[in-house]
């Protein structure tokens, strides 16, 4: 069965995080006191998502090496690593370094819930490794020829491991031509367990509502999100589960796709280490 | 702790993640209820704040309360709504566990906090636990490995667990590395209880598998129960006896960061190509080798139908793995003859070794410092000739003792013919000889050195041989794996194409009989079209001979000519003109057919082709089905065996890469036991070698002494010779 291959130090996992730098991602999305620029919302993302695959791969001794991560940016005429700070300039690092090396902590303050029905003002660390970005065009599809080369190598490297996992974060709007067909491409890529899965996460002004992992192109507002939500793959069986099991109504067809919403649950889904994949 | 998938349609909320708890806990009086917790210090990793020990299931924190006591915090990151139920069945259970009843405190006390945790304005439930100060059992073994008797005791110690629990019904459910805790003293903390099986939990599902590289491949969620726990039972206590036995197999099966002790899912599911199982079944150990085959028998077996761990016939000889120690090391390097007078031996084996080689060395051993003497002379006369041809190749030892001799000789007669002085001559003799000894013995410090030496080296190039070996046999397994992985990818590769094609294929037959059945039709029409003659119109009003004629010159014979009309405005307004389109797709003008004769031409044809379609079949023919059908067979055939050869050449392509691999590994192993019994053959000839250099040094120092005090001797001789020959000679 494809996807159930062991994520371990020794098969660990390759996560590509493609972020869109470009300068339409300098718009703001939301609305009243809510608005965020789009870069701002996809660099927090990031941010986030390499905090939660630390803290998941944490260990005793530490963070382990499960993963190899890389984070991409593109935009301007460059496509390259968007690490600020001590990883500035790699590829793909092993993950107890991304854990031991963020940029800087950022003090947050924020109002939380007190749990009596009241607010408070706290103070938390937030964990920085990129920042956002906006500059030039969206060449999207040199970004997934880019990809496409570090998965070719990686799984070369691990025949046997869990397929590299690519991540785009865009507002859609490529500009160096369709890029459906360097996604199939990326796609194509297989280790013995499977191929390349490729997830989307589109930020966008356009109006809608936000849409998380959707199996039809339906409730989706234009022709940017269905353009994305077609090159997103069909998420593997034991990920639809733990969607199911966060309350999302999936199908056979539902794909690793998100619309205007959060995407960090795409990490709870990846069964880390040793789990006897699926109850049986 | 798992959500069970299986479970019906219930609503579960959205549970933190981890970094959420991360986050949340960077507040501890804002997010706790629980007085130890809300006013306790949370254990910090380097960087990211709350140090977090993650699993799938739930993020543990340490908490130490301000009181000193430390806590370990279980957050969990997946919802179930059966958590509270099965922890209250639990804790229950456990409360009432004598610890006299137990072979070791191996429970965890645990207090389940419904509000256990705030993230974001909602409370989460959270395991208090207290804090386990123990090791994981990979960590320990990396640190125990050498330590065959240690490793042994937490192997009897495990069995000892699973039998405490067998006792009690109750099971874990995911006995593993992670879960088993060894504690300074050895025994054995068990912790993770999220799966556990309690009597009053009968007949629930599991909410876990356990870890893939513990479980039955034929684990079933349905095995939750009291035997659940038995295969990954039968596989640590396995592992740990194995690795006591020979440690060398921890180097060979144990990957440095593997997440297993020494088998692994794919040796549990593939047996067969498991080079795992091919060195534990074959070791040279048998009680190892009958518990290998014990355990792998269980394999096929379904999950709840394995016995209970039993030790019987299982308890090997642990192997002493005291190596022979280089001389170096004191309190083995030490002579055999010194054993009178140092601190009672710890260690007889060296001295037993040395004895066979050099039965002097006994005699040696029980003299005294005052007994010495006699042995000197006796060792004396054995040694002689050596000490001669030592003499001839030493010159600085020459001149001396033909110094000496000269002397001895002068003085000696002076004895005989003066005095005759016979302790003088017994003086002269046993200087003589102590002179031969010093001089026969001068080597064996220098020799000793070169020895200890030797074996040190010897040792040394043995271990890095065995370690060269031990990551050969393990590069020959990730290769393997590797290789194996490769051979499914091509073969994935060149299948996925083909299965695509063939479950298309249904759907295409289907295409092609309803085209078919198209084009029977078609021919149908055309064919009953063809039996009305174009003359047929004439019955329509104001159609007569000439626009016939002018039909028939175009080519128009019968209904079956064309197959309709074509309107195109002409040049002038209101009016069009009409093209007739023949059936080869020609559009034809004919003179005398404007807009109004078009038309009824044209209904003329449909009402024919109306009746034909009436009189069309409405399905294939058996025949032209078959045709089709069988077509459609062979391509799937085809397909099928094509598929089915890439799938025998990949299975033979990875039978031929395990029989290399097995190979090569038996190969690895047999030239490390030939090297390694080499190797204690070569150490046996050095330590012996050692033993007599050592007994000989000894000599030599002793020699070195009685020599000095037979010189002073001398001194006072030939001190009275000086003086006897002033007296003959007058000066
Ligand atoms: N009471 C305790 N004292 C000390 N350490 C503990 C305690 N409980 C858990 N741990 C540590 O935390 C780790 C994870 O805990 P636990 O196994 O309960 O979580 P889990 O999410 O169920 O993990 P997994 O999915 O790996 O089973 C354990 O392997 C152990 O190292
Ligand atoms: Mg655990």
């Amino acid at each position: 069965m494809p996807y159930t291959a062991e994520i371990s130090r020794t098969n660990p996992g390759c996560f590509i995080f493609l972020v869109d730098q470009s300068a339409s991602m300098s718009d703001p999305i939301g609305s009243g006191e809510m608005v965020q620029q789009r870069a701002q919302v996809v660099s927090d993302a990031i941010n986030r998502l390499l905090t939660e695959l630390s803290v998941k791969c944490a260990k005793e001794e530490g963070v382990r090496d499960y993963f190899h991560v890389a984070v991409i940016g593109y935009g301007h005429t460059q496509v390259g690593s968007a690490f600020t700070g001590g990883l500035a300039g790699r590829d793909l690092v092993p993950l107890s370094e991304i854990a031991n090396n963020p940029a800087r902590l950022e003090s947050r303050t924020k109002k939380v819930p007190d749990g009596a029905g009241g607010l408070v003002e706290t103070t938390v660390q937030f964990p920085v490794w990129m920042d956002p970005v906006t500059n030039g065009g969206t060449p999207m599809t040199r970004a997934l020829g880019y990809a496409d080369s570090l998965v070719a190598r990686w799984v070369d490297e691990h025949p046997g491991g869990f397929p590299p996992i690519v991540l785009n974060l865009t507002d859609g709007e490529s500009t160096d031509g369709d890029p459906t067909s360097a996604a199939i491409g990326l796609a194509s890529h297989a280790t013995a367990d499977g191929a390349v899965l490729l997830f989307n996460l589109h930020v966008s002004g356009a109006s809608g509502t936000p849409v998380t992992f959707p199996d039809g192109e339906g409730d989706l507002p234009d022709t940017y999100s269905r353009l994305l939500f077609h090159m997103s793959s069909v998420l593997p069986s034991h990920m639809r589960s733990y969607a199911a099991s966060q309350g999302h109504r999936v199908s056979d067809a539902t794909r690793g796709f998100v619309y205007n919403a959060d995407i960090t649950s795409i990490i709870e889904f990846l069964d880390i280490g040793t789990r006897a994949t699926e109850l049986r | 702790m798992a959500v069970s998938h299986a479970g019906g349609p219930v609503s579960r909320r959205k549970f933190p993640t981890g970094a959420n708890y991360v986050e949340a806990l960077q507040n501890p009086t804002l997010c706790f209820e629980d007085p130890d917790l809300k006013h306790g210090t949370v254990q910090q990793s380097p960087v990211l704040g709350p140090k977090a020990i993650s699993g799938n299931f739930a993020s543990v924190f340490s908490i130490t309360a301000p009181g000193g006591q430390r806590y370990a915090l279980k957050c969990f990151t997946r919802d179930s709504n059966t958590l509270e139920a099965r922890y209250k069945a639990i804790n229950k259970q456990l409360a009432v566990l004598k610890p006299a009843k137990l072979t070791q405190p191996w429970p965890v006390g645990i207090e389940y906090l419904p509000r256990g945790v705030l993230v974001a304005g909602q409370w989460y439930p959270a395991l208090k636990m207290a804090w386990v100060e123990a090791t994981n059992l990979i960590t320990w073994i990396d640190r125990n490995i050498r330590d065959s008797v240690a490793v042994l005791g937490v192997a009897e110690r495990f069995a000892a667990l699973a039998a405490d629990l067998e006792k009690l019904g109750i099971a874990h459910g995911d006995l593993q590395h992670g879960n088993l805790l060894v504690a300074a003293d050895g025994t054995l903390r068990l912790v993770d209880y999220d799966g556990m099986y309690v009597p009053e939990l009968k007949g629930q599902g599991a909410t876990e598998n356990g870890h893939r590289n513990y479980q039955s491949p034929h684990r079933v969620s349905s095995d939750f129960g009291p035997t659940m726990d038995r295969f990954s039972s039968w596989i640590i206590y396995l592992s740990l006896v194995a690795i006591a036995t020979d440690p060398s197999i921890w180097d060979q099966l144990h990957d440095d960061q593997g997440e297993f002790l020494i088998l692994k899912e794919d040796d549990f599911k593939e047996p067969k190509s498991s080079l795992s199982w091919s060195l534990l079944l074959t070791h040279s150990d048998a009680s190892l080798r009958s518990l290998a085959a014990q355990t792998h028998g269980l394999l096929a077996d379904a999950a709840h139908t394995v016995p209970a761990l039993s030790t019987r016939g299982a308890i090997p000889t642990p192997i002493p793995t005291q190596r022979p120690v280089p001389a170096s090391a004191p309190a083995n390097g030490t002579p055999a003859w010194l054993a009178g007078h140092i601190p009672p031996p710890q260690n007889t084996s060296v001295g037993s070794s040395t004895g066979a080689g050099a039965p002097t060395g006994t005699g040696f051993a029980r003299r005294r410092t005052a007994d010495v003497l006699s042995g000197v002379f006796a060792l004396t006369g054995s040694a002689a000739p050596a000490a001669l041809t030592a003499i001839g190749v030493l010159p600085n030892g020459y001149m001396a003792v033909a110094q000496l001799g000269a002397l001895l000789v002068s003085g000696g007669t002076l004895h005989v013919t003066r005095r005759s002085r016979p302790e003088a001559k017994a003086s002269k003799a046993r200087l003589r000889a102590l002179r031969q000894q010093v001089a026969t013995l001068e080597d064996p410090a220098v020799a000793a050195q070169k020895v200890r030496q030797e074996i040190e080296s010897l040792t040394l190039t043995g271990a890095s041989r065995d370690a060269q070996i031990n990551r050969q046999i393990k590069s020959i397994q990730s290769e393997l794996r590797d290789e194996q992985a490769r051979i499914a990818q091509a073969l994935n590769k060149e299948t996925n194409g083909l299965k695509t094609k063939l479950s298309k294929l249904a759907a295409r037959e289907q295409k092609q009989l309803d085209a078919m059945l198209v084009t029977v039709l078609r021919a149908h029409v055309q064919n009953r079209l063809r039996r009305h003659p174009i003359q047929g119109v004439k019955k329509l009003s104001n159609m007569g001979d000439g626009t016939v004629t002018a039909l028939t010159a175009a080519g128009i014979h019968t209904a079956a000519d064309f197959t309709g009309v074509r309107y195109v405005q002409s040049g002038r307004y209101s009016s069009r003109d009409a093209y007739l389109i023949r059936s080869n797709g020609q559009q034809v003008k004919i003179p005398g057919v404007g807009e109004v004769r078009a038309a009824a031409l044209e209904s003329w044809r449909t009402s024919l082709e109306q009746q034909a379609r009436k009189s069309a079949p409405t399905s294939l023919s058996a025949q032209e089905r078959t045709t089709i059908r069988q077509q459609f067979a062979k391509q799937k055939k085809q397909l099928e065996a094509e598929i089915t050869q890439a799938e025998g050449t990949a299975r033979r392509k990875r039978d031929q890469l395990q029989q290399r691999s097995t190979a090569r590994q038996q190969q690895a192993n047999k030239e490390k036991q030939q090297h390694q019994t080499a190797t204690q053959h070569q150490r046996a000839v050095l330590l012996q070698r050692q033993a007599q250099l050592a007994d000989q040094s000894t000599t030599h120092n002793l020699l070195v002494t009685q020599l000095a005090t037979a010189r002073t001797g001398h001194r006072r001789e030939f001190g009275l010779r000086r003086y006897l020959g002033f007296v003959a000679t007058g000066r």
